[in-house]
């Protein structure tokens, strides 16, 4: 096939262009009234719904040490820190997601490669904390209104301390098959478009 | 979404069906082309109202459909309501030269699958004989750099088709 040949076959519609354009036509309505599936639609959903859990969150978790008034306070303090720092890192990306397909597709790589990095970070360290947090707290709670003891606090933290371990793994394994891998993937794709470009 | 809304956006498809049919083609296989097409659609009702009349409604177009395709991930759950393009059925090519037309179509799209993916971009827009400058609008490089990737990626999908011709 030379060139000109090149461009001939691809102007010639195809039997399948047609037949697929008849299929879609009489779909288009339902089409467009169906979710998203790609990776950034998703995350705007979530940032809806996990800024509207961080609230409550944030809200509702501290009455669970009422009792314990310290405690209560400390948490009520942590948790409003956290869920302004949430919904603040949210509205980032609710800036960045408006127009992601309607630049060019270097800009476009570039900013769905700046969400998503942002993304998987925040994603990282909020699941690590609150992983932490509720090991810390565990701690607490069982090992509080008793005398302190080296071994018996070994112990426990030698039971403990792998289910944390196993968690913190998993939420990175989770992170990476969700996001990260996509992540890779755009970066690559970047690198190239751009590879010789000055 | 009104009945004019409505109206405006299926003439936009039948106008550029071609060419988001060709761009699914080039980024999807037939598992996925009725995904990566609804995901497109999606896409461009959602974008139509930012469409800003500086640029050609095409460039806008082009942007749209290629950003999403280049990103796009497969989906696990499939769309059962719809028929996938795998099982549409074609009418019978009604003579041999038809059929021939067919094959060399196929063969094509076979070759551009086989370009990294940022070279199908590239090429699909230069086979649509967009302008230098208009696939720099719509891609993000420079001129003289989108002048140096055709010819590359030019030479590299001829020969593809050559050693599939040997095949």
């Amino acid at each position: 096939m030379n060139e000109q040949e090149l461009f001939d076959t691809w102007k010639e519609p195809s039997a399948q262009e047609k037949q697929v354009y008849k299929q879609h036509k009489n779909e288009l309505q339902n089409i467009i009234r169906t979710k998203s599936n790609d990776v950034f639609a998703k995350i705007k959903r979530n940032i809806y719904a996990e800024g509207a859990l961080s609230l409550l969150t944030a809200v509702g978790f501290p009455f669970l040490f009422w009792s314990e008034p310290l405690f209560f306070w400390l948490m009520l303090v942590m948790m409003v820190f956290a869920a302004g720092f949430t919904l603040k890192a949210y509205q980032g990306y609710l800036h960045g997601l408006k127009h992601l397909n309607e630049v060019n597709l270097s800009a476009s790589l570039q900013k769905k490669i700046w969400i998503l990095s942002r993304y998987i970070k925040q994603l990282k360290a909020y699941g690590y904390f609150f992983a932490i947090l509720g090991f810390v707290f565990g701690m607490v709670f069982v090992l509080k209104g008793e005398p302190f003891e080296w071994l018996h606090f070994l112990v426990i933290s030698a039971f403990t301390l792998p289910f944390l371990v196993v968690m913190l793994w998993m939420l990175k394994k989770y992170i990476q098959m969700a996001y990260g891998k996509h992540l890779n993937h755009i970066q690559q794709l970047y690198a190239n478009l751009m590879e010789d470009e000055q | 979404m009104s009945k004019q809304e409505a109206k405006a956006f299926e003439a936009l498809i039948k106008r550029y069906h071609p060419i988001i049919y060709k761009i699914c083609r080039v980024y999807a296989d037939a598992d996925d082309f009725d995904d990566l097409y609804q995901e497109v659609l999606i896409t461009l009702w959602k974008s139509q109202h930012s469409f800003e009349e500086r640029s050609k409604i095409s460039t806008w177009l082009y942007r749209v459909v290629l950003n999403t395709a280049l990103t796009y991930q497969r989906n696990t759950k499939k769309h059962k309501t719809r028929v996938p393009l795998s099982e549409v059925q074609l009418p019978p090519a009604d003579s041999e030269v038809a059929q021939e037309k067919e094959k060399r179509v196929a063969q094509l799209y076979a070759a551009i699958s086989q370009l990294k993916k940022d070279d199908r971009s590239i090429i699909l827009l230069y086979l649509d004989e967009n302008s230098y400058e208009d696939i720099a609008a719509i891609t993000g490089l420079t001129i003289s750099n989108v002048g140096v990737k055709i010819n590359r990626v030019k030479k590299r999908l001829l020969k593809i088709l050559k050693e599939q011709d040997h095949e």
